[in-house]
Order: structure tokens, then sequence, then C-alpha cells
């Protein structure tokens, strides 16, 4: 630990009286300053810093000015003297502040950077020009062995520097280009007088001696050598940016339909190669954003994770991460969509306005109790009569529809003609289904509907609301569906009333027959298409219809007469249209139209609407 | 000029203007939008 003794000697100025009043004033005031630090001011009145000492303010003035350097002087706006000093026996203010440092100076300076490393030169590989701009027929074939060390000393540079330098021009050309000279530059006459020495010759040599004399004597003055190599000129290629071939008039479409010009574009312009179309976005092939085999793999693991098909907003954000507020977000969406429906292991299952994307292995939406196909085949009736083509798809807005036993009890919508109005057509030609969303805002949930469109055998129809149909409704129950500014949106209400107490229709599944359950209810129903045990007595205990029986409508006719009709007194089962039809869709769903056709065509059953129907069931 | 009664055919002048149109473009363009610009190009 250290401790300070209190006592600074400092050399003061001036005479030995005021050398005494300023070492005892600075005492004081070191002394009333032990606790501050060496640069902060000890300030004390002139006035009672001279009473403390018993000395005249005139003295202790005569030996502050005196030592300028330890005091100094500060009148305050009160006319008040204060005398300033440090421990350090300095004037205050006097520190030089590069000298100072806080600690939050030093938390908040970053370090400079550190100066980069040196970079090593990079050997750069040089071409002569003279080969860079090599074309065609400029090397002679059996020439390049010769010319190869030529363009090896080129030096182009020197050409360029006397280039711009006009004046020096002369004398530098008359440095570097030789003079004319004269030399026996051919070997042939040294060759001659060699031959033609005395020395024994064979024939063959005298020969050529003679070919030699013979050959005509080449130029004595040859002209100055130019080491360098010729440097080929060619012809300046201009390439024009357009094409010079006319493209002819653009067609005048100011009279044409918005829906034919559509058509056209979606017929002729789709399949162009630099074109990437889908969902009616159109974008040049390079600018779709591309998809690496990481982010297909990426992509299918997470619909798998999920269990659901996805949209490909959620794709984009939740596997690619890429967020709304990026400006490639568009086109990162848009390329998910061209480049996944290109992929054989992806099925769109989506609608222009909500993309969904499954893969092939994702388990189905809906229910479990009857396959897909089999529901399509009860359906199949719907395809009668219906020309797909002529479908104005999303020319309604609302849709009511009264919920009958089978399809509550396998949560199902028909795609029947009202329907194919109020819901989009396939976005793809190839399309077979689609997912919806279907908001309850009563319940506040969603479900993911899923629609399998019609085909040529099987009916279309909706599956995945099963959840929603045991929580809220009953059979016989009244929906609205309701469009939304989504072509895959749509908002599913129903009427809620006061809870209600019946005895209802129901399927036990653990044997499968039927019977009457109380059920307490709060949704508005259809009473003629309510099922409870008043009305129909004759299902408790009935089992269910196989497969084979239920194909033939005829038989479910009569099997539904045996169930709700009453004896007429002459052998025969009597009921009413109405009892009819709603218990005969407990079993398969039957439209009204085809029903009434059926009992028009059943041999058994006469009747009308007024007076009922009658089947004689041949007792 | 195409008429409604005519078959309606793109030459080579209108998909060029098509392709710089989509080249230009920062997103991807809907139909509607190139339709119109078709129409507003010859209007």
């Amino acid at each position: 630990m250290m401790t300070d003794s209190g006592e600074m000697v400092l050399a003061f100025n001036g005479t030995k009286k005021v050398k005494e009043n300023a070492a005892a004033a600075f005492n004081v005031l070191r002394a009333r300053g032990a606790f501050m630090s060496d640069t902060a001011t000890i300030k004390v009145p002139v006035a009672d810093l001279a009473a403390f000492l018993s000395i005249t303010e005139k003295a202790l003035n005569d030996a502050l000015a005196e030592n300028s350097d330890v005091f100094a002087v500060q009148t305050n706006d009160d006319g008040v003297a204060y005398v300033l000093t440090t421990r350090v026996g300095r004037v205050p203010g006097g520190v030089d502040p590069q000298d100072t440092h806080s600690l939050m100076q030093r938390l908040m300076t970053p370090e400079p950077k550190p100066a980069p490393r040196p970079r090593p030169v990079r050997e750069v590989v040089r071409t002569n020009e003279g080969w860079a701009t090599y074309i065609g027929d400029t090397i002679i074939p059996g020439s390049l062995e010769d010319e190869e060390d030529d363009f090896a000393f080129a030096e182009p540079a020197d050409e360029e520097i006397v280039a711009v330098q006009p004046e020096a021009e002369a004398a530098v050309a008359d440095m570097v280009a030789p003079e004319p000279v004269v030399e026996e530059t051919s070997p042939e006459p040294e060759v001659a007088e060699l031959i033609a020495t005395p020395a024994p010759v064979e024939d063959e040599e005298e020969d050529l001696v003679q070919l030699i004399d013979a050959a005509p004597a080449e130029p004595a003055v040859v002209p100055p050598v130019d080491v360098r190599p010729e440097i080929p000129v060619f012809e300046e290629i201009t390439r024009t940016s357009r094409p010079t071939r006319s493209l002819g008039e653009p067609t005048d479409f100011t009279d044409v339909p918005e829906d034919a010009i559509a058509a056209m574009l979606e017929q002729q312009f789709s399949h162009h190669s630099h074109i990437a179309y889908f969902g009616g976005r159109w974008m040049t092939t390079d600018r779709a954003h591309r998809l690496s085999r990481g982010n297909i793999r990426d992509i299918r693991q997470y619909i798998q994770e999920q269990e659901q098909p996805l949209t490909d907003e959620t794709l984009v954000e939740d596997v690619l991460r890429v967020r709304k507020s990026n400006p490639e977000y568009a086109n990162v969406v848009f390329g998910l969509n061209y480049w996944l429906h290109r992929e054989r292991d992806f099925e769109f299952v989506g609608t222009r306005g909500q993309r969904f994307w499954s893969v092939s292995d994702l388990p189905p939406l809906g229910t479990t109790l009857r396959k897909p196909n089999d529901i399509g085949s009860d359906y199949r009736f719907l395809t009668d009569g219906v020309n797909a083509n002529e479908v104005e798809h999303r020319s309604v807005t609302e849709v009511d529809h009264v919920v009958t036993f089978y399809e509550w009890n396998l949560g199902l919508l028909p795609y029947d003609a009202e329907m194919q109005k109020l819901f989009p057509a396939p976005m793809l030609p190839d399309q077979r289904s689609a997912v919806f969303t279907f908001e309850i805002p009563q319940s506040y949930t969603t479900y993911l509907v899923e629609l399998r469109y019609p085909t040529p055998t099987r009916g279309g129809f909706f599956l995945g609301l099963d959840d929603f149909y045991f929580d809220s409704l009953v059979p016989g129950a009244m929906i609205s569906i309701n469009a939304t500014e989504s072509d895959g949106h749509y908002k599913v209400e129903y009427i809620a009333t006061n809870e209600q107490s019946d005895r209802l229709l129901e399927m036990d599944e653990k044997r499968p027959r039927y019977h009457f359950r109380p059920t307490t209810y709060a949704c508005g129903v259809d009473d003629a298409w309510l099922l409870n045990e008043d009305r129909f007595p004759g299902f408790a205990g009935q089992k269910q219809l196989s497969d084979r029986e239920r194909r033939k409508i005829a038989t479910v006719v009569e099997v539904t007469f045996e169930r709700v009709g009453i004896d007429d007194g002459n052998g025969g089962l009597l009921a009413s249209f109405e009892d009819l039809l709603a218990a005969i869709n407990v079993e398969r769903p039957v439209s009204e139209e085809l029903l009434r056709s059926e009992l028009e065509m059943h041999s058994d059953i006469t009747g009308d609407d007024a007076n009922g129907y009658t089947y004689a069931t041949g007792k | 000029m195409a008429s409604q009664n005519e078959t309606v055919q793109l030459n080579e002048a209108d998909i060029a203007f098509l392709l710089n149109l989509l080249r230009d473009a920062a997103e991807p363009k809907t139909t509607a939008e190139l339709v119109a610009a078709l129409k507003s190009r010859t209007a």
C-alpha cells in the first residue's frame, strides 16, 4: 500500500517572504486536496486562504503572482477571487490531453486497422502480341520453326515509345536502323572456292560444283535486316449490337380481347427456350432463381417433417431463409415454383394465389375410413352431363350447402356444379388435386382441405373436414362457403344456435352398424336432412352395405325403402321423396335428380312426390 | 391489324419485344402485365 507523506517540496520564486507565503499556501491547498487526484483542481477563495495563513491578501496575491506556474487566480461573476492549483504543483488545465486516457475511450475506440500484409507478386504469363492476334492463314505451315526465335525476341514496347516521340524518332532510327551494308552474304562462292581446291573429289561433288557455279549470283547488296517480326495488320471487324435482319412490323393488338392475347401467350410464348413460365407469371430463365440439389433435398425433407403440403412462400422463408423484405424475394419464390415443377418427386397441389407443394410419399389428407378412389366412384354421378370446359370457375362468391350423413361421416364436400363455380380450375393441365385452406371464423381454426379434381370415371370431392364436422356440426347442418380474394383460401360459416339435444344417427365403428346416439349440437340444421331416431327408427342395428351392393343404385334404393318405408297395407312400403333422399345419402351420395331418375326407372316403384313412392317388395 | 375473328399470332417482333420487356424486369411479370404491354405498345 502506498502512502503520501503530505509534504511536497517545490522551488518557489520571489523573495524569501514571498517564498514562505507561497509554500505555506501550497501546503494548505495540498492538504485540502489530500484525497483528490493529481490533476484535479484544488480551489479555495483567496480571502479565506489569506485569513487561514494570517497574512494579508496583498501578500498572498504577491506570492501567487510570483509563482504563476504553480497557482492561478480566477474571479467568478460575483467578484470572488479563487486560487487554483493541483496536488502536483501545477496550474490546473495544463495537462496535455494527448497524455490522458479514459477507460471508456480505451473500450470504445477500435484499434487501428492493421496494415495489409504484402502480397506476393503474381507471375503474369505474357504472350507475344504477334501470337495473340493469330488468325487463319497468317502463319504459313512450315515457316513456324524459322520464325519462332524472331517472335521470342520481339519487343513491341520500344516501338510504341518511338511512336509517341516523333522528334526523337529520327535519332533513334539512326541508332537502331543499320546502314545498308555490302556484304558477301552468299556462301555459295566460298563453297565454290573450297570445292574448287585441287583436293580429289568424287563425281557427285563435281556435279554439285557445276550446279552451284551455274546458279545465278545472289545480289551483293541486301536490305537492312529487321530483327522484329512483321506483325500482320488485320481488318477491323465491327459488330453491330442489333441484327441487321428486319423483324417485321409488330402486331397491332389494340382490338384483340385480353383473354385471347393471354391464351395466345400461354400457347405460343410459354414454351420459348429463354422463358420461364409458371402460374401466370413470366421471367427469363437466366433471371429465375436456381435451386441447388441441396436446396431441393432440404425442401423435400422439410415437407416430410411437417407431414402436410406447404406453400412456396413458407418454403422460401423456412428452408431457403429468404425474407419478404429481401428485394430478391419475388424472384426466389418464382424460381422455386419453376424448378420444383420440373422435379419428378414434387407435386404441385396449389392454386394461382396459394401455391402448395407436396411430395410423393406424404400421408394423404382426410379420412382413412374409405379410399379416395372409392369415394370418387361414389361421386361419379357428378360428372354426368357436365362439360368441364363450360364451367365458369370463380364466377360465384358464396355457396350454401347442407351436409349429408355420408359427407359428415367421411369429412367430405361434393365438387358439384355449384362448387365448380366457386372454386378455381386446376392451374396445371395435369393437376390431379389442389389443397385449399378453409377458415372457420366461429371456431378460430383453419383446416387444410384437399380437392380431388374429377376424372372421366370419378367425381370430384373435398377431403379433410372430418374434425370440423365432428366438433361443430351434425348431419343436416347448413353451412356457407365464401370465397376470399385468394383463390386458395375460403371461409366456412354455419348457423350458430342454442344447444339442442336429440338422438342422431351414427355409425358404430366397433361393430359396423347404425345406431342412434344422444347428441347435443348448436348449429342450424335443415330438418329435411336431420336423421334422428324419431324419424328413421328403422336404421337402428342395420348393417352398412357392402361396396358391391352400394355400387348398384337400385339396390341402395330398395334397401332405403326397407329402412324408412312404412307399410301401405298392400304389401308395399311407402316413403316420401324427402325421406328417401335423406336416407339414401347415408350409404352413398345421391343427388335429387339421380334419385328421381331411379325412382322413375325402377319397375317395382310407383308414386310421385305429392303422394309418396311405394316400393312393392313382392311379398 | 389482328382482329377478333382472326387467329392471333405472335411474330418475331412481338417475341423480341416481350423478351426485352422480361429481361429489363426486376420481378416476374404476370400475364395481365404482358397483355397490357402488348396493347399499350401498339396503342
